[in-house]
């Protein structure tokens, strides 16, 4: 990893949970956001220096049809989220072609101009063009259910019913936010140095706008008769987001950036065990993060059965965690948390043995919170495959990385069931059956056991000494998977070490493992390749952290 | 017709784009030709170097996609390069660029790659996509590489990728000889380097021309591909 250099903490890498460990979807499939997701690191930020909210423009008719910017001010500029509101008919699915509201992240503050040219593409979306100083661009429908109670409550003079916001958590649900270089947009976020920071702040400032427009639409329906939302519901409120295949692949295909994410969080994780002590406020700390997480299991409903039974394995696994914290760990004896971590090893569920870990992350701030600027990628500084390397080199390197697929038969059914495609009709990913659906010709290289297995018996009958340049030259079909090992070889994490064609395997799994480092909680899968989740959930609004002169 | 705001097909479809030329992010431009290699044949590691190689010329202020369009095109035409130390020939006819450029950097420090003395590879169509492997093999080498055809000649740096001005009014299609020779660092600083277009406009032609050949890599829908995507039941809350 980049910061390899300045590490201030070497002994801790002896503490770092292996890759074989790490990598596996079962426990990425049980990721929890910890205090290095992005949104948590972008709040930080914001509030570390001195971010200043406004909103310089609200235009909204009656039924929320109409324009709004959202603008965060900081030194040497600002970035603004320009937001549209809607009264047409939509679908919930990605791909679909009207939103109740449609957004962009501007650099600056747009003008009158700015406004009219967006407004004829922003609510196009993927039709549409943006240009270079737009950062993102996303959409979001209404809940049908909460924003209507929500409006007609408040409307009323009263407020809504608690149980009712708890249970969906939130007003609107963003069905894409499309990042750097989509359609035209700005290639690099400007603000760079950390991953999906322009993604994070448009999601934040969008949760901010569904509050004011179920308010402005309150009040144009109650007239002086209705009342703004209470402070404690509305900080409970986040924004929803539903998530399909299209994010699955992007894992596989940025495994520097994959490595960066895991390493921080591993090297975070290592820093902690490795603690000699814990001092009497880092472990108050610690026993308000697991009476957090505690809550949080109670609060999180899904109606699906693989998440029902992991909710099971959470909430009793925690249970068992906070009475072996409370009776049975001694936090005075040395190394505390690795004692802590060696017990959780042994004790809990893979769902609460990540939780511990998000938990165990929380009060130790200072220690870790600078992993954070490690976790951006220089992707093509690592592209170049090195011609140089000996065959023998390469199969040194598959022995210790793809041991978990070269061995595997791939001729077999079950273990080569699923082919991912891009589907014409969509442009998306997808997931076909090969033994049952047409397409498999058209196969995406996300197969990446079964290429590594293909390199490794490629390379059988090839000298020991034989340069990987010559090897490319007669076989360039192999090319993509001697790029992907010589990765891995500098990069530990960067591989998912599970077959991903294979018949068992659950893509809401790499969901959950991204949407965790974005800061994404309550994931509810709709099916094994759907996932809805909430983000910004009792977190601070941008009125709330470092207030300007809003209207 | 579709409607103006159906995004279901093609991205580089006229509905919504009248303009002769349109702005595509690099990251677009990478993806469309990476798709676009694949759709006209070449395995998924050569496809991943056309999409870089489009991007890094188009960053060089060369135009990316139409260089990898016009490639692509003759592609399935194009020799292999058979590296040789010294001289790399091409008895069966031109060399196709991708595959001579990926050997370049591939054998960088190799005694048949780049680097001792001066390295010569014949008849290299579409000359300009091997300009990034050049600097690719630069970087490998860590020492500048100087590269020259016909009237065209220039300094590529380790890890640099500065703005590109190739002479005006050459024929740059045409297979040409190259010469490929380490360069003094002082050397490449006379170089002239400026812009000479704008970096990322491309022509609405090319774009859909690009997006034929990446829609050959995509699954045409089905029952089963539809109701896979989506949620199991109903996703209105």
């Amino acid at each position: 990893m980049s910061c390899e250099s300045r590490n201030p903490m070497p002994q801790a890498a002896a503490f770092r949970r292996p890759p074989g460990e790490v990598m596996r979807l079962d426990r990425m499939g049980c990721s929890h956001p910890t205090r290095l997701s992005f949104l948590r690191q972008l709040l930080r930020r914001i509030e570390a220096e001195g971010w200043v909210f406004d909103r310089p423009v609200w235009d909204m008719d009656a039924r929320g049809v109409g324009r709004a910017v959202y603008r965060m001010r900081f030194d040497g500029g600002s970035l603004s989220l320009v937001a549209f509101g809607h009264a047409d008919q939509r679908s919930d699915r990605v791909i679909a072609t009207a939103w109740d509201a449609t957004f962009a992240l501007f650099d600056g503050t747009p003008d009158a101009a700015d406004l009219d040219r967006l407004q004829a593409n922003v609510p196009l979306q993927e039709a549409g063009r943006v240009s270079p100083r737009e950062l993102s661009l996303s959409r979001a429908n209404r809940s049908v259910r909460l924003f209507d109670h929500v409006v007609a409550r408040l409307a009323e003079g009263q407020q809504p019913d608690a149980q009712m916001l708890r249970e969906t958590g939130y007003l609107m649900r963003t069905t894409a936010v499309y990042g750097s270089g989509k359609f035209g947009a700005a290639d690099r976020a400007m603000i760079a140095g950390r991953p999906f920071q322009a993604e994070m702040l448009s999601v934040w400032l969008t949760r901010a706008f569904t509050v004011d427009l179920v308010e402005h639409l309150a009040r144009a329906r109650g007239g002086a008769g209705a009342v703004p939302l209470r402070e404690d519901l509305r900080r409970g409120l986040g924004v929803g987001n539903s998530t399909g295949l299209g994010m699955a692949p992007f894992l596989v295909r940025h495994p520097v950036l994959l490595n960066n994410w895991m390493m921080a969080r591993e090297e975070a994780l290592a820093r902690v065990r490795a603690q000699a002590t814990a001092d009497e406020m880092t472990l108050a700390g610690f026993r308000a993060a697991l009476a957090a997480a505690v809550q949080n299991a109670t609060d999180w409903q899904s109606a699906h059965p693989i998440q029902q039974a992991k909710l099971t394995d959470l909430r009793d696994g925690l249970a068992r965690l906070e009475r072996f914290v409370t009776n049975g760990w001694d936090a005075s004896a040395p190394q505390p948390w690795d004692t802590l971590w060696h017990w959780g090893q042994t004790n809990l569920p893979l769902e609460a043995q990540e939780a511990l870990l998000a938990a165990m992350l929380e009060p130790h701030g200072p220690l870790i919170d600078g992993l954070g600027q490690c976790m951006q990628a220089d992707e093509e500084a690592h592209f170049g495959i090195d011609g140089t390397m000996r065959v023998a080199a390469l199969r040194d390197i598959l022995r210790a990385h793809y041991d978990w697929a070269i061995h595997t038969d791939y001729t077999d059914p079950a273990h080569c069931a699923r082919f991912w495609y891009i589907s014409e009709e969509k442009l998306e990913p997808r997931l076909g059956e090969r033994f049952d659906e047409e397409g498999a010709s058209r196969e995406l290289p996300l197969d990446t056991g079964r290429q590594a297995a293909a390199l490794w018996h490629a390379l059988r009958d090839e000298p020991d000494d034989a340069p990987l340049a010559r090897f490319l030259l007669a076989h360039p079909e192999h090319r993509l998977m001697v790029r992907r090992a010589q990765t891995t070889a500098r990069h530990p994490y960067a591989e998912i070490r599970d077959n991903l064609i294979d018949a068992d395997m659950l893509p809401i799994d790499l969901l959950r493992c991204k949407l965790a480092f974005f800061g994404a909680t309550r994931f509810d899968p709709r099916s094994d390749r759907w996932v809805r989740i909430s983000l910004y959930q009792g977190a601070p609004y941008p009125d709330d952290l470092n207030r300007g002169d809003a209207p | 017709m579709m409607s103006p705001n159906d995004p279901a097909h093609s991205a580089s479809s006229p509905d919504g784009h009248d303009a002769p030329r349109v702005c595509l992010s690099l990251s677009e431009i990478n993806a469309l030709c990476f798709k676009a290699a694949r759709g006209a044949g070449l395995t998924w590691g050569e496809a991943e170097e056309a999409g870089w190689a489009a991007a890094w010329l188009t960053r060089a202020g060369l135009p990316g996609p139409s260089i990898l369009l016009h490639w692509v095109q003759d592609c399935a035409t194009l020799a292999r390069p058979r590296p040789a130390p010294g001289h790399w020939q091409a008895p069966t006819g031109p060399l196709c660029p991708l595959r001579a450029g990926l050997a370049l950097a591939d054998f960088a420090a190799l005694p048949e790659g780049p680097g001792a003395g001066v390295l010569r590879i014949d008849a290299v169509a579409h000359p300009r996509l091997i300009l990034p492997f050049v600097a690719r093999a630069a970087t490998r080498l860590d020492l500048p590489l100087r590269i020259g055809w016909g009237g065209t000649e220039l300094a590529l740096r380790p890890a640099e990728t500065g703005p590109i001005t190739l002479p005006p009014g050459q024929e740059h299609e045409a297979p040409a000889d190259l010469r490929i020779a380490r360069s003094d660092r002082r050397d490449t600083d006379a170089i002239p380097t400026v812009y000479s277009m704008p970096a990322q406009g491309i022509a609405l032609t090319d774009w859909q021309a690009l997006d034929a050949l990446a829609l050959r890599v995509t699954v045409p829908p089905s029952d089963a591909s539809r109701a896979g995507a989506g949620a199991a039941g109903d996703d209105n809350d």
